[in-house]
Order: C-alpha cells, then sequence, then structure tokens
C-alpha cells in the first residue's frame, strides 16, 4: 500500500504541473511515472491494469469521436486505408494527457489504506463529522447493492415479473428500489443512536504527530519529480 | 453534538449512498438509469440546506472513489441540482406525480447546462457511454462540440433525471412525517 502522504505529494505535482503547463509530453510523462512509481511501490502490476481500466473508457471515445466523427477537423490522413482526421487525433490526445496526470494520481489513491488514510485526516485536523460521513456512505453504497439484489429476487419470487422486455423492467424498477431507499432512511435513527452510544463524532483530536515517513518519503516526492524528467528529456531527445 | 445534528449527518450520509449505489440497483434490472439524484431530492424533503449541500458535495467525492474517479469534477452538478430540488420542494412541485415528473425534467435541464461545460473542456465531449454517443451523432450532423455536448446531456439527463424524480415521490410520499423538513 501507499502512504497517504505519498499519493498527497503526486496530487500536488501533478496539479501544479497540469496547471503550470500546457506540453502534452510532461504530462504523458508525468503520468507514466507515477504509475511506474506506484506499481514500484505496491509491487504489484495490477496498478497498471486499474490504471488502463480507468483510462480506456474516456481515451477510445476521444480518439473515436474527434478522431474520425467531428467534422471540425479535416479528413487528412489514411491508416491502413481508413480516413482519419489528425488534428483531431492531436486534440483527444491533448484533452487525454490532463486526464491522464489525474487518473495516475487517482490510481495512485487506489492503492492508499483506507483506514491509514482515514487516521491521516483525523491527525491532520480534518472534521471527525466528515470523515465519518464519507466512510458511512462508501460502506452503505455496498449494502444497498446487497439490498437490491436481496429485493429483487423476493419481489421476483412474489410475482413480479422483472423482464424480460424494458417495459417490465422499468415497471419493477420502483418496487426494487423504493424498499432499498425506505429501509434505509428508517434505519436512520438506529444508526444514529447507535453511533452516539459508542462515542463516535464526539471523538477530539487524539493524535501526538503526524505519521510522517521523512527521508524515505521525501525521496519518493525527490524520483516523483526526477523520473518525469527523464522520460520527457529522453522523448524529446 | 446534539443527537439531532448527528441525525441529520446520518441522513447525509444515506442520501450520499443512494445517489451513488442506486444506479447499481437499477442495472440488476438491466436499466441504463444512473439514479444519481435521488438522494439528492429526498435529501432536501429531510435535511436542512448546509447538511444537503454538504451531501451533495461529498456524493461527487464517494462517486469518484467508489465507480470513477472523473465524477470529482462533476461536484458543481451535484450541488445545482441539490438547489434546484430545494427550490421546486419549496414549490409543492412534489406533490403529485405529473409534478414531480415535470420537476426531474427541470432537474434534469439544470443539471445539463452545470456539467456541459466540464463535459466540454475537461472530457473533451466524452461523458457517460449513451451521452458521448449522442454527443458523436450530433458532431456528425455538423453541431458544434459545445451545442452537440449540451443537446446530448439535455435529453439523457431528462430522461434521467424525470424517472428520478418520479422514483423520489414515491419515497417521500413513504416518508415518516416527523422527517421531513
Amino acid at each position: 500500500m501507499i502512504p497517504p502522504v505519498r499519493a498527497l505529494g503526486w496530487t500536488a505535482l501533478g496539479g501544479t504541473i497540469v496547471m503550470c503547463s500546457s506540453d502534452r509530453l510532461v504530462h504523458f510523462s508525468l503520468a507514466v511515472s507515477i504509475v511506474a512509481l506506484t506499481v514500484a511501490s505496491t509491487k504489484s502490476l495490477k496498478t497498471i491494469k486499474t490504471f488502463v481500466t480507468i483510462s480506456l473508457p474516456l481515451l477510445v471515445p476521444l480518439i473515436l469521436i474527434h478522431g474520425l466523427v467531428n467534422p471540425q477537423f479535416e479528413m487528412n490522413a489514411r491508416m491502413w486505408s481508413v480516413p482519419y482526421r489528425q488534428e483531431g487525433i492531436t486534440f483527444a490526445l491533448s484533452v487525454y494527457s490532463n486526464l491522464a496526470v489525474f487518473l495516475a494520481i487517482a490510481t495512485g489513491w487506489a492503492n492508499v489504506n483506507r483506514d491509514e488514510f482515514f487516521d491521516w485526516m483525523v491527525a491532520c485536523r480534518v472534521p471527525v463529522f466528515l470523515v465519518g460521513l464519507v466512510g458511512q456512505s462508501i460502506a452503505m453504497v455496498i449494502l444497498i447493492e446487497k439490498r437490491g439484489r436481496a429485493v429483487l429476487k423476493a419481489q421476483t419470487a412474489r410475482g413480479i415479473p422483472t423482464g424480460p422486455n424494458w417495459r417490465h423492467r422499468l415497471r419493477a424498477l420502483p418496487s426494487v428500489i423504493l424498499p432499498v431507499v425506505t429501509s434505509l432512511i428508517n434505519e436512520a435513527d438506529q444508526r444514529s443512536t447507535a453511533l452516539w452510544s459508542r462515542g463516535f463524532l464526539e471523538y477530539e483530536f487524539a493524535a501526538k504527530d503526524l505519521p510522517f515517513g521523512g527521508f524515505r518519503e521525501i525521496g519518493w516526492v525527490a524520483a516523483s519529480i526526477i523520473l518525469p524528467a527523464a522520460i520527457d528529456f529522453s522523448l524529446r531527445a | 453534538m446534539q443527537p439531532q445534528i448527528q441525525k441529520h449527518l446520518v441522513v447525509s450520509a444515506i442520501c450520499i449512498a443512494l445517489n451513488v449505489g442506486l444506479g447499481k440497483v437499477s442495472n440488476l434490472l438491466g436499466l441504463p438509469f444512473t439514479m444519481d439524484t435521488i438522494g439528492t431530492i429526498l435529501g432536501a424533503a429531510i435535511l436542512p440546506w448546509q447538511f444537503l449541500l454538504l451531501a451533495a458535495g461529498l456524493s461527487s467525492v464517494v462517486a469518484s472513489v467508489v465507480i470513477q474517479p472523473a465524477f470529482m469534477f462533476y461536484i458543481g452538478t451535484q450541488i445545482a441540482i441539490a438547489l434546484a430540488a430545494v427550490g421546486l420542494l419549496s414549490a409543492g412541485m412534489f406533490k403529485s406525480l405529473p409534478k414531480a415528473a415535470i420537476a426531474g425534467f427541470l432537474i434534469g435541464i439544470c443539471s445539463a447546462i452545470v456539467s456541459a461545460p466540464v463535459t466540454a473542456i475537461v472530457f473533451g465531449g466524452v461523458a457517460v457511454p449513451s451521452i458521448s454517443a449522442l454527443n458523436a451523432v450530433f458532431l456528425a450532423s455538423g453541431h458544434s462540440l459545445w451545442t452537440s455536448v449540451l443537446s446530448g446531456s439535455m435529453i439523457v439527463e431528462s430522461i434521467d433525471k424525470i424517472v428520478a424524480g418520479v422514483i423520489a415521490w414515491y419515497a417521500i410520499r413513504r416518508l415518516p412525517s416527523d422527517m421531513r423538513a
């Protein structure tokens, strides 16, 4: 896992570079570096898969829309006898270069341990109610999906048609969603009492010092500056 | 912390989770609705506006963690939807089914107007697959990127939000009367 301070360092660095530079090559170098450093930190190639999974739904439509469809760019090039718009591809890549940095940073954050990150936020004096709100919401999203599945099975067992055509599915939608919504809202009192009785939200700042990795983390931040610079230099050379 | 505030925080967390999670429930039925506003509309009926705005803003943050990091850029859309929902609720637009459908449509238009600049500038016209496909059709027919994004978003968002408005109306009717703000 990646320490929160490292992910924060990459966020600050990525944000600053994207705001200060409009050079596509700089952005791509930075994105590649952050993904490479995340792989080095986690010692797992799964990070590359995560990056590709969140990148492709943006990159492919961008290239298709602007490289083939958008008539604002001239159809002036061919690849394997397929005509495409050279300027459209350039535009798509320049939009994606900004997004690539953001997605690389997001990939880094995806490898931060959630508990460690919440401890960090508390230590950084982020209000505990905000930390609790985000944590509770994420936990409840999983609960909603589970309940949705259970309600769908129950309604199907009761004979409510939930398919196969879309009209049946659309008519079944309220009967599946409403029990999930009302049960959750009705549980608010119980959840609130349970949290209050456990002293949650009354928690005061207790951490004496921030969990900072010292020279080790400074080294990582230095690497995340030197590596993209090296990639950028080698690409230009 | 007062018990009432604690309860508001818990309800806010539920509204955030509904915004993010109900799309997955809709997908279980094979329907393409995102349902990312039901929590916000319900919140407008239950929560004070400060908590509602907090819940709306954090919905995008949680969606960016759970679904796709790109949702982070749409915080403004969620906040605009929250403000529109508060206005429409106070105007009595969720008192009957047809009015709720109209309110959903208006929320959809509001959502499309606020999110179109983000989609056009940050994402180059690419959004969720259904909107991207429509954008491509509009672009191919000779419209500018901005017009295409706005038109595509308006069509998809208004349909999605009409469904969300109707579901929210059903849900509001089932709320205990002591819970409504």
